[in-house]
């Protein structure tokens, strides 16, 4: 390739090394936004090759220090994070250098910094994107590196030919990656802890479980399809949407547009029981991941014991006490970024409860309700005196005549009445609070409980995603218990998606439920098992491990080859841009170029094609004489002014690979005849 | 041409590439210089281009004593009729063979260059012609030998082409020594005439040259010119010279455009002995050093494709 | 024996980490404590590529340092002090060998050859420029082969034994007076003192005796004066001279002496003279020609150095 040619691919091969490993700590989305927005500036910058701090080269330095000196002093007033400040750090100098006099020695140092980035990364990422990021790092920083290497300490203006270049380097990051992995299993975990960091706070999305519900603000809700949750069932429903309730917690008194609960807390202790029960539970294996930013526990409708909580930080985990708020909540005593628990719940049955409960907070309606609240209920229950009736036409005449919307209201004065008479339209929690607050001015006793509904299978286990969040109502049916009533349309409950987004989904799921376990959660004990069932192999391993979780699901595989043709395209695209030829003449010799190739005639460095052909002449080779023809035209029409006629060039071409495939077929030929 | 470089190769054995370039220099119109340790074909390369082209030959051994007039010829002076006559030397041939050239001093040398510059002689005011087609193939040892004059810088550039013949491989010297008898160049029968020889010549003068070419030898020029080790890059004369070689080169493919590949064949016999480099004493020294630079120059310029 | 000992012990490749290696060693270390301490996965993965990474490196420039064979080609002249091609025929059997410098393993030689690329089964031509830095001759020992493929962060290099003398000529461009031998040296053309019957510049015309050459008659001028006259030339000024070198001088002032005599020798020969040389118990016979300006630079540049084999 041309020295200048291979100078842009090599600064374009640098900056998207740079680009990734900043996207490995930008992802986590806990670097400040500035050091976002001036990353991103200074790539397109450095990609349309705009090296503004050139002249400034003395400046520029010092005030990186000043930033740098700034951010650090943000450390020190516990504004940052240690991590993420160092990362800030890096990619100020990534910037900078990027932007700067281009020079090998800059590229190392770009290359130098962007790695500190992608260390900073793995310290505070933990997204599949993370290795993906990693992989697109080491692929085009190593492959920039050599192409540096190559240049050599004086400016090289000699053609290279980089092909051999890249595959030597291909087998090279294939062969590390096979490493790294290698190192990554085998490598004994063994953690001193002699300093452990602080988990980060405000780390990952929304979530839709909050400590309250309420009806006003303003914007949308997001549906994010991030999994906040996985469950395992036993028995196993088997079943790949579960479209049940999950219950985190209850609310009984509506004040001002926003639902509290009102419990009283008894001491933490390591099981909890809400209710007697028999057989036939369902016992539920919950971990509730970072993302969930929630203490609260939830568990399938109606949930009557929980037990065995772990909480657990990035490095270690521990045993945890839970808190029951009654009627309200249950939730983990002890701090951590995540936590495991079991939890049981009856078959769906409402919880049979005594009657002697106190039901006034489940009936209170407050002062300042809006009258025609309860007029429009009693015009719709009537006279019916039955609570379920009630309910299930409350419910009805909800579905039918309102619409269901993500976006909120709003700050408006009251939120209910504004749903009920002037938007008729809103989300789970404005159908919810408004069946309650409804049944309860006719007198019946009602609550809103909040959680997720549904469930997805994903390998053996059900996931819960942020956007699976919901609300909906319970009632007191005198004799029976609290029973379940979602006002909510169907087609509001829970994140319903598209059909082949939710593939996506499902896919991009499972890929990073293996993520998960076999990478961020591997650990000792799984080496040791790894390496026990090597050493004295389990009987029955046959028949286990063809179904088993080990083998990898084949989305996953799927996924990785997607995104790894994304990342040759990406690669081949920079690769073109960087290579453009001017005469109509040369496409039509990169292509004879492309045959001789495949041909496999062993073209060597700079070899013209005149010398191949005189070459195969000599050795009498078969493809001579239709490779002489092609590359006679080819001479005649770069150099002796006679242009190659549109439909000729193809037609050369289709000859010339007529004779390949002759050729190929019996390739034996030409050296019996010598023999 | 292919069945002249046959032909030729009858008695010159084992040396095609070096036979080829030969023609190929008759063929761009110039004069070539053979540099060699004795004995090693040279003179018969050239008496053997002569006598295929059918080409009047003569021979002039250059020594130490050797005057100008013993080659242009000289004025005499016709008693009888009482006025000059001219009468021509050994120069007056179409080919001429002038044999271990760096044996006479450098003012004998110089009595060639106007002949091969504009192919006549000037003489007391009056301008002979000379025969065409017109060559001189000029043989020369290797410097260090003592008792020799190295060319001025003004001869060397009037030659096309330098080529170094080298000695021959086992087997073909073998061949040669059972083979050999008598007069060499006896056997060669002439396949071509000089009005064949014209014709090549004028085939070679229409070979069609794009731009691109032209911008390739001007680089590759620009970086003899630019090159520090190079005391003085080549002339315009001798880009020039060079392309009117590659022009006779692309005649071998039988076409009639010239590509970078003619170039380049032609670039070392041509070029090699015109760059006069820093390091060298007295332009005595480095004889493959310039044809290293050469080749490491044109690696650097990028080939137009 | 102790020799061989020693060549038994002498590590097949060295290994040189540069700047930037360094500060790749100072992240990994840091990137190994730190996946050590907190026991983050992927902390442990980065860990795991950038060892691999310096693994890869070793195993891609061990290939292409490799099954290399390379050749010294000396250069014609070589003067102290003054940039000189030393050039070097790399030749590769199978695959490929990216990114070499060349250079003379333990040598004062300052310069280095660098290749991109070797192709298998191709030679390739490759210069240094290099200097030496003092006249006489310098024994090669062998060639060191660098190579900072793949990554430039090590440096790995590879000597390959090949004993050679470079016989370096006193130092060019020394302004010297004319040799103060003058007048001991022997006169040109003792025979013939009128020394008209050279074959340099026109000296002057005289009628044509009895059995000389016609060829050196001037035909013109004898036309015009009617009676045959000849040219006569001066024979040209060839003198011999024999420089002395003193052998007792050592040190600069040998140096100095032995340039001068350079610079002396160069003049004289340009100018047609013959030169001779006497340095201690070596003698060169005077003669002429840019032959004998070899001869003579060589022998300069081995006074001092006759222990040497």
């Amino acid at each position: 390739m041309r020295p200048a040619n291979r100078f842009k691919l090599r600064t374009r091969l640098r900056d998207v090394a740079a680009a990734a490993a900043f996207a490995s700590i930008g992802l986590s989305g806990s670097v400040p936004a500035a050091i976002v927005v001036m990353f991103c500036l200074s790539f397109v910058l450095s990609m349309v090759g705009k090296r503004i701090l050139q002249p400034f080269f003395k400046s520029s330095a010092v005030a990186l220090l000043f930033l740098g000196g700034g951010l650090f002093f943000m450390v020190f007033r516990g504004g940052l994070d240690l991590i993420v400040a160092a990362c800030s750090f890096a990619t100020l100098v990534s910037c900078h250098r990027m932007l700067s006099e281009q020079t090998a020695r800059t590229d190392l140092q770009v290359h130098l910094s962007s790695l500190l980035m992608m260390a900073g990364g793995a310290a505070i990422a933990n997204d599949i994107w993370f290795g993906v990021c990693l992989l697109v790092f080491a692929a085009t920083a190593s492959f920039a590196l050599a192409l540096t290497v190559i240049e050599g300490p004086v400016e090289n203006t000699e053609d290279v030919p980089l092909r051999p270049v890249a595959r030597a380097l291909g087998f090279s990051v294939t062969l590390a990656f096979v490493g790294a992995l290698v190192f990554f299993v085998f490598f004994p975990r063994l953690s001193w802890n002699i300093a452990t960091r602080r988990s980060p706070e405000g780390l990952g999305g929304a979530t839709g479980m909050s400590d309250r519900v309420r009806l006003g603000g303003g914007g949308d809700i997001k549906t994010s399809a991030r999994v906040v949750a996985r469950v395992r069932l036993s028995p196993d429903p088997q079943s790949d949407r579960l479209d049940a309730y999950w219950v985190g917690r209850l609310f009984d008194t509506y004040r001002d547009g926003e639902w509290l609960g009102h419990g009283k807390a008894s001491p933490p202790s390591s099981r909890v029981r809400l209710a007697p029960f028999s057989l036939g539970v369902v016992r539920q294996f919950v971990t509730l991941l970072p993302s969930y930013e929630s203490r609260t526990l939830i568990a399938l409708e109606p949930a009557v014991w929980f037990q065995n909580a772990m909480a657990s930080s990035t490095t270690t985990s521990n045993r945890a006490a839970m808190v029951r708020v009654e009627d309200e909540e249950v939730h983990i005593a002890d701090n951590g970024n995540a936590f495991t628990y079991e939890a049981f719940s009856t078959d769906g049955a409402p919880l049979p409860i005594d009657d002697a409960i106190d039901l006034r907070p489940y009936r209170a309606v407050p002062a300042n309700i809006d009258p025609r609240v309860a007029a429009l209920a009693a015009q719709i229950i009537g006279d019916e005196k039955d609570p379920r009736k009630a309910a299930a036409r409350l419910t009805r005449h909800l579905q039918r005549n309102f619409a269901y919307t993500l976006e909120l209201p709003g700050d408006v004065v009251d939120p209910l009445a504004h749903f009920l008479f002037e938007r008729k339209e809103g989300h789970c929690e404005h159908f919810a609070s408004a069946l309650t607050l409804m049944l309860r001015t006719q007198g019946f006793a009602a609550r809103v409980a909040a959680g997720f509904f549904g469930g997805e299978r994903v390998a053996d286990q059900y996931v819960l995603r942020a956007g699976d969040a919901h609300a909906w109502s319970q009632v007191f049916v005198p004799g029976t218990g609290w029973q379940t009533f979602d006002a909510t349309p169907e087609s509001g409950r829970g994140g319903q998606s598209p059909s082949l987004l939710s593939w996506v989904t499902r896919a991009y799921e499972e890929v990073d439920n293996w993520w998960r376990t076999r990478v961020m959660d591997y650990s000792l004990i799984d080496q040791v098992s790894m390496v026990r069932t090597w050493v004295r192999p389990p009987r029955q391993t046959a028949a286990a491990s063809a179904g088993g979780p080990r083998a990898p699901p084949a989305r996953a595989l799927g996924v990785a080859a997607v995104l790894g043709v994304l990342t040759y395209a990406l690669f081949f695209v920079i690769t073109r841009r960087a290579d453009k030829r001017t005469h109509p003449a040369s496409s039509f010799l990169d292509d004879l170029e492309k045959r001789v190739e495949k041909a496999k005639l062993a073209q060597r460095m700079g070899e013209p094609l005149e010398d191949i052909v005189k070459r195969l002449r000599v050795s009498q080779h078969p493809l001579a004489q239709p490779f002489e023809r092609a590359t006679l035209r080819y001479l005649e029409a770069r150099f002796g002014g006679k242009p190659l006629a549109s439909n000729e060039r193809s037609e050369q071409l289709r000859q010339l690979d007529a004779a390949l495939t002759a050729g190929t077929s019996s390739p034996t030929a030409p050296n019996s005849k010598q023999r | 041409m292919e069945r002249l470089a046959a032909h030729l190769g009858q008695v010159v054995l084992g040396k095609p590439t070096q036979t080829r370039l030969a023609i190929t220099c008759l063929v761009g119109r110039g004069h070539l210089l053979l540099e060699d340790v004795p004995g090693v074909g040279k003179t018969t390369l050239a008496e053997g281009l002569a006598r295929c082209f059918d080409l009047t030959f003569a021979r002039i051994q250059f020594t130490a004593d050797l005057l100008p007039s013993d080659i242009l010829g000289a004025q005499v002076f016709h008693q009888a009729q009482s006025k000059f006559e001219f009468r021509a030397g050994p120069l007056f041939h179409q080919v001429v063979l002038a044999d271990e050239l760096n044996r006479a001093p450098p003012r004998t040398q110089s009595a060639l260059l106007e002949a091969m510059a504009q192919n006549q002689v000037s003489m007391d005011s009056v301008t002979h012609p000379l025969p065409q087609p017109f060559a001189v193939i000029g043989t020369q040892n290797p410097v260090d030998v003592s008792g020799t004059y190295p060319l001025p810088d003004s001869q060397l550039d009037r030659f096309l082409f330098r080529l170094s013949l080298g000695h021959l491989s086992a087997e073909v010297e073998s061949k040669l020594i059972q083979s050999r008898r008598g007069e060499v160049t006896a056997p060669l029968k002439p396949i071509a005439t000089a009005a064949d020889l014209v014709a090549l010549q004028r085939a070679a003068d229409a070979v069609r040259v794009d731009p691109a070419v032209a911008d390739y030898v001007v680089a590759i020029a620009t970086g003899t010119r630019q090159h520090n080790e190079i005391e003085r890059g080549v002339s315009t004369r001798a880009v020039l010279a060079l392309l009117s070689a590659a022009r006779a080169q692309a005649l071998w493919e039988g076409r009639d455009f010239l590509t970078p590949a003619d170039v380049r064949t032609v670039l070392l016999p041509c070029w090699s002995h015109r760059l006069m480099l820093k390091s060298a004493v007295g332009g005595a020294f480095s004889r493959d050093e310039a044809a290293h630079l050469l080749d490491e120059l044109v690696r650097k310029v990028p080939v137009p494709r | 024996m102790w020799k061989r000992f020693k060549a038994w012990f002498r590590p097949p490749r060295q290994l040189k980490v540069t700047a930037s290696g360094r500060v790749y060693l100072l992240i990994t270390v840091g990137v190994g404590l730190g996946a050590l301490n907190t026991g983050n996965n992927l902390l442990y993965l980065v860990l795991g590529m950038l060892l691999s990474l310096i693994v890869a490196s070793g195993v891609l420039s061990e290939r292409s340092l490799r099954h290399l064979v390379v050749n010294r080609v000396m250069p014609d002249g070589v003067f102290a002090q003054e940039p000189f091609a030393m050039r070097y025929e790399i030749h590769r059997q199978e695959g490929r060998a990216f990114a070499l410098s060349i250079k003379e393993a333990d040598s004062p030689l300052t310069g280095e050859a660098w290749v991109p690329i070797v192709e298998s089964e191709t030679s390739r031509v490759v210069r240094a420029t290099c200097t030496a830095p003092k006249r006489g001759p310098l024994p090669l020992v062998g060639i060191k082969i660098t190579t900072l493929y793949p990554f430039g962060l090590f440096a790995k290099s590879r000597v390959i034994d090949m004993p050679e003398m470079l016989v370096v000529y006193p130092r060019r461009g020394f302004v010297c007076a004319d040799p103060s031998q003058l007048a001991s040296a022997h006169p040109g053309d003792g025979g013939n003192p009128r020394r008209r019957d050279g074959t340099g510049d026109l000296l002057g015309l005289r009628p044509l005796a009895d059995g000389e050459d016609a060829r050196h008659i001037h035909w013109l001028k004898s036309a015009a004066a009617s009676e045959l006259l000849r040219t006569e030339r001066e024979r040209e000024e060839r003198r011999q001279f024999v420089l002395e070198v003193d052998a007792s001088l050592t040190g600069d002032a040998l140096d100095r002496r032995c340039e001068e005599a350079a610079a002396q020798t160069q003049r004289l020969l340009s100018s047609g003279h013959e030169v001779g040389l006497r340095a201690g118990p070596r003698r060169l016979r005077a003669s002429a020609g840019p032959g004998q300006e070899r001869r003579v630079l060589t022998a300069l540049a081995w006074v001092g150095f006759e222990a040497l084999p």
